[in-house]
């Protein structure tokens, strides 16, 4: 049985590098700021001191650049885990992302792989702004050929990290800001947690709240609220956007008949909207109330903190709604 | 110096280059072939003088006028036509068409629907093979157009700050798009102010030179000294090889921004004519050998009209197959 | 009369393959448009009325125009070519300019450039090439608005016929008809082709004839600079056996690259007298130039000449002018019979 510490979210991702680096020679790191200084968040510390500059590449400020050549490198046999500081860059790389490690795979006839990783942090709380709060995992499900994966806790950072840089096929991979802190259970020994399995954080009978990233703490903090008023909430957290956990979903759904998705991205045609459509679709008979989602409103996330607070999603707004859907019930 | 064998060879492929793109133009005109297509008649002293300089296990990125480059590397061209055809035994079983034929096992790492975008990958593609510690080396061919993206500019930057041993290709055909590289018309805008694009390289600190691209053995020797140079580790450098597209920027191109007398202009310097020419006063072929090669590459690609002609077309269960290395889509 | 100089910037000049295989610089387009623009100012100054200045593929000579257009006296107008991005576009506009009766020509490129505008203007206009090749031993190494001042003071006959002078040139008869025309050198190679044009496999030459090679020249000129130095004045040029088994020369072949040659056999030749290659497949350079590709088939001769193309010494022309102000100051001394006590 492995040992099993308590780590912060950064060090069970920094562990997952450093264990399948050791693993695996063909995985290499780059990005801006991995190597010297360890990554903005930290997340790549110690790895230039391991496996030197050959595997751990800092890059110059040119995403289009590092993040195309990761593509290249994967296609040619390397298993690159490239760091994209902030997804709200991808506006200067998207290309290389979603037109050419997105759909090398299909154009090419199925004949090739692309097992890329990009790291990227995501997420508002911090009055970084408009430039550097956004989520935006909603646009890479939109695109065909990329995985999206989403932890929300330490031991799933680690898990799916493992489980992404194995993987053959390009991955997002994205990490919220304000989970770099929060600390948890993680086995020492590497392990893997499989794409597209979701993982109820909370069971519950009278609603379900989807939720993921940080989001999942909310919605576990609103749960807990409610518990003291009797309402029993699951919090299910589907951790990959894409594979997706649909049946975790519709069962929870088919018990409570109530459904709460809780989403930092915008509000508009964003995974909240896809979850409650395949819900709509698939479980409408069993429904008990409309389908809630508590969302981020359609408008850049502003950088004074009680405008932040204003848009963001939070445990309270969620209370909001389950009390709503409960109501309804 | 190159033997007779490998002339013969290069030219063989020069004809079957021409013999290809030529029975396109008219298999477009009638109808047979769906979609955009962009010929490399003209150009083909360009693809074969550099891939001659090549071997097993390098690699190229391609344009979306990627044919030429494709049979270069010696991509089956029955494949490459039933491709062409959205036949199910295309190169990519017909999910790709002609602006994306890869055949990783030949090298060719992919012709490429967005201009400039395959310049990351080649450097991706370079730092793999320089870390896995092979003299080999990628070519990356782009056109005069693409020289204006910035994706083309950050890989400039970084082939040389990592010292990475590509080669940038630039087919300079005269025109981006309807947009004239050099010399233009008092209506049509400038689109560089470069006054050649190996000018920028040389600001990056990479070798730079001008090559006549419509004679084979001109682009051999200038290939030749660029790709010993990389293998050597001595690092990137950039051919800009002047030469001309026949046919329109892709089929169908009405052409108003060019003159009929301008075309027969460029016909008169013909890469295959300039080379025929210098085979025979070289003594390498008789005239009847090189014009039984050239009626042996027309057949070659009939041949693969009439394999392409009687492919079947995919069964349309196969449109959700290839997104993944696994089923899901 | 209105006086009228041509001005030819070569794109092309100062980018072959030797930028792969020497230390050679890479000189830009832009640098040529600046040295463009210093040639036409010293031009101006030198009192000449039309600049007529080749209009190219990359627009260099169009950037030239329209940047010293207004500021000149001079009246400056571009010389249209087809633009074939090729030599022949320097051959159209030299030819254009000798017919419109130009005194001079300023060439911004290297000997290779000047060969070509030579051969299409033949001996009798003054030319000065301004050093942006990869050997340079036409080209002066002066600041190009020295140039442009020297060709100007040349055209409008402001100064005496001996500081131009008619270099000599090498003839190539291939089955006695005259096939090219080099200035400095001639270089006969094994390379069964023409390739990338310029001249850098040294090991690939059989034999070699020069009309000049001074020590301070670089390239093929070089060989015979450390053998025999001969400048482009002396009546004498010579013939050269190369390969191993030779005496061996240390040469500047290319920029940065110094190379031991074996010399087997070398033959002074005097103008006018000519000499008969050994039949072979080969490749003939000029100027550092492969252009003509020769069967066994065919009888190849080269002959040394006065013919060449018309050279302003620009050194000489500027110190005819100080000298003008020395008689000048020298006469006011005598006049005024001492200093005025500086």
């Amino acid at each position: 049985m492995s040992e099993v510490r308590e780590l912060t979210f950064v060090e069970a991702l920094n562990e997952a590098l450093m264990q399948e680096m050791e693993r695996d020679p063909s995985v290499i790191v780059m990005g801006e700021d991995v190597g010297v200084y360890g990554g903005i968040f930290g997340v790549t510390k110690g790895l230039l001191e391991k496996f030197g500059p050959n595997r751990v590449i800092d890059t110059p400020i040119s995403e289009a650049g590092f993040i195309g050549a990761g593509v290249g490198a994967a296609a040619v046999g390397l298993r690159p885990v490239v760091e994209l500081m902030f997804v709200d860059f991808f506006g200067v790389c998207m290309d290389q992302i979603y037109n050419q490690a997105a759909k090398m795979r299909y154009m090419f006839g199925g004949k090739i792989k692309i097992p890329l990783t990009i790291r990227t942090t995501i997420g508002g709380g911090v009055s970084a702004a408009a430039q550097h709060s956004q989520v935006l995992y909603s646009i890479f499900m939109h695109v065909p050929g990329l995985k999206v994966v989403v932890p929300s806790t330490p031991y799933d950072a680690k898990g799916l990290l493992i489980s992404a840089i194995r993987d053959d096929n390009p991955k997002m991979f994205f990490e919220h800001k304000l989970l770099y802190g929060i600390k948890g259970p993680v086995p020492k020994e590497p392990y893997t947690i499989p794409f597209g399995v979701a993982d109820v954080k909370a069971e519950g009978s009278d609603v379900t709240v989807v939720a993921v990233a940080y989001m999942v703490h909310e919605a576990l903090k609103a749960a807990d609220e409610l518990r003291k008023e009797g309402i029993s909430v699951e919090v299910i957290d589907p951790r990959t956007l894409v594979p997706f956990d649909k049946e975790t979903i519709f069962k929870s759904v088919k018990k409570t008949g109530r459904l709460v998705i809780v989403d930092e991205d915008y509000d508009r045609a964003g995974f909240a909207s896809w979850v409650a459509a395949l819900v709509a679709d698939e479980c409408f008979g069993y429904l008990d109330a409309p389908i809630k989602r508590v969302t981020t409103p359609n408008v850049p996330i502003p950088f004074s903190p009680p405008l932040e607070r204003e848009v963001l999603p939070n445990a309270k707004k969620i209370i909001k709604a389950i009390k709503e859907v409960v109501k309804k019930g | 110096m190159l033997t007779h064998d490998k002339m013969i060879n290069m030219y063989y492929t020069m004809c079957l280059i021409r013999a290809f793109e030529d029975r396109v133009h008219e298999l477009f005109a009638q109808g047979k072939i769906p979609g955009f297509v962009h010929l490399y008649a003209g150009e083909e002293a360009v693809a074969v003088g550099v891939i001659a300089n090549l071997k097993r296990g390098d690699f190229i990125t391609s344009t979306h006028r990627g044919h030429g480059h494709c049979i270069a590397m010696g991509v089956d061209v029955r494949g490459m036509m039933a491709e062409l055809f959205g036949r199910r035994t295309g190169t990519c079983k017909g999910k790709g068409g002609s602006m994306h034929i890869a055949d990783f096992e030949k090298g060719m790492l992919g012709a490429n629907g967005i201009v400039g975008a395959g310049g990351p990958l080649a450097i991706g593609a370079a730092l793999a093979l320089k870390y896995k510690g092979t003299d080999n080396v990628v070519v990356c061919f782009a056109g005069d157009g693409a020289q204006n993206q910035g994706a083309v500019l950050e890989s400039l930057n970084l082939a040389a700050v990592w010292k990475l041993p590509v080669i940038f290709v630039v087919e300079d055909n005269q025109y981006a798009i309807s947009l004239r590289s050099l010399t233009p018309s008092a209506l049509q805008p400038r689109v560089s102010t470069a006054k050649s694009v190996a000018e920028r390289a040389i600001g990056f600190g990479i070798p730079s030179i001008t090559v006549d691209g419509q004679d084979v053995l001109a682009v051999y020797e200038a290939a030749k000294a660029a790709v010993e140079r990389a293998r050597r580790g001595e690092g990137p450098s950039l051919l800009d090889c002047k030469t001309y597209r026949y046919y329109g920027h892709f089929e169908g191109d009405p052409m108003v921004y060019r003159s009929r007398e301008e075309i027969e202009e460029w016909r008169k310097r013909d890469p295959i004519l300039i080379f025929k020419d210098k085979l025979m006063r070289m003594g390498v072929a008789t005239e009847e050998l090189l014009n039984q090669i050239r009626t042996k590459a027309v057949s070659e690609v009939e041949e693969a009209v009439k394999f392409a002609e009687e492919s079947p077309f995919p069964e349309p269960s196969e449109a959700y197959t290839d997104v993944f290395t696994d089923p899901y889509y | 009369m209105v006086v009228g100089v041509g001005l030819i910037i070569n794109p092309d000049a100062g980018k072959d393959i030797r930028r792969l295989l020497s230390l050679a610089s890479y000189v830009s387009n832009f640098t040529k448009v600046e040295l463009g623009k210093r040639v036409v100012a010293g031009l101006d100054a030198a009192g000449v009325g039309e600049i007529y200045i080749m209009h190219d593929n990359y627009g260099l000579g169009e950037d030239v125009y329209t940047m010293m257009h207004g500021s000149t006296s001079a009246k400056l107008s571009l010389v249209e070519t087809k633009g074939t991005g090729t030599v022949l576009d320097t051959l159209t506009a030299a030819k254009k300019m000798a017919d419109m009766g130009v005194k001079a020509i300023v060439v911004i490129g290297g000997d290779g450039t000047l060969r070509a505008v030579f051969k299409a203007c033949g001996s009798n206009i003054p030319l000065v090439c301004v050093a942006a090749g990869t050997n340079n031993v036409t080209g002066a190494y002066y600041d190009a608005t020295l140039a442009g001042y020297a060709a100007g003071l040349v055209a409008c006959n402001k100064i005496s016929r001996e500081c131009i002078s008619k270099a000599k040139s090498l003839e190539v008869k291939v089955d006695d008809k005259l096939a090219d025309v080099a200035v400095i050198d001639v270089a006969v190679t094994v390379t069964p082709y023409v390739g990338a044009r310029a001249l850098f496999d040294i090991e690939s030459i059989r034999y070699a004839i020069f009309s000049k090679g001074e020590p301070t020249d670089i390239g093929l000129a070089s060989i015979l600079g450390f053998i025999k130095p001969v400048s482009f004045e002396s009546d004498e040029g010579y013939f050269m056996e190369l390969g191993g088994g030779g005496r061996m020369v240390k040469a500047i072949v290319m920029p940065g690259v110094i190379k031991s040659i074996g010399v087997k056999y070398i033959k002074k030749l005097n103008v006018g007298e000519g000499v008969e290659l050994p039949r072979g497949a080969y490749t003939i350079a000029l100027d550092g130039e492969r252009e003509l590709e020769v069967s066994k088939d065919n009888s190849v001769e080269v002959k040394l000449t006065r013919n060449g193309p018309l050279l302003i010494n620009v050194g000489k022309v500027l110190r005819s002018i100080s000298s003008e102000h020395h008689v000048y100051w020298d006469e006011l001394a005598l006049r005024e019979g001492s200093s005025n006590g500086y």
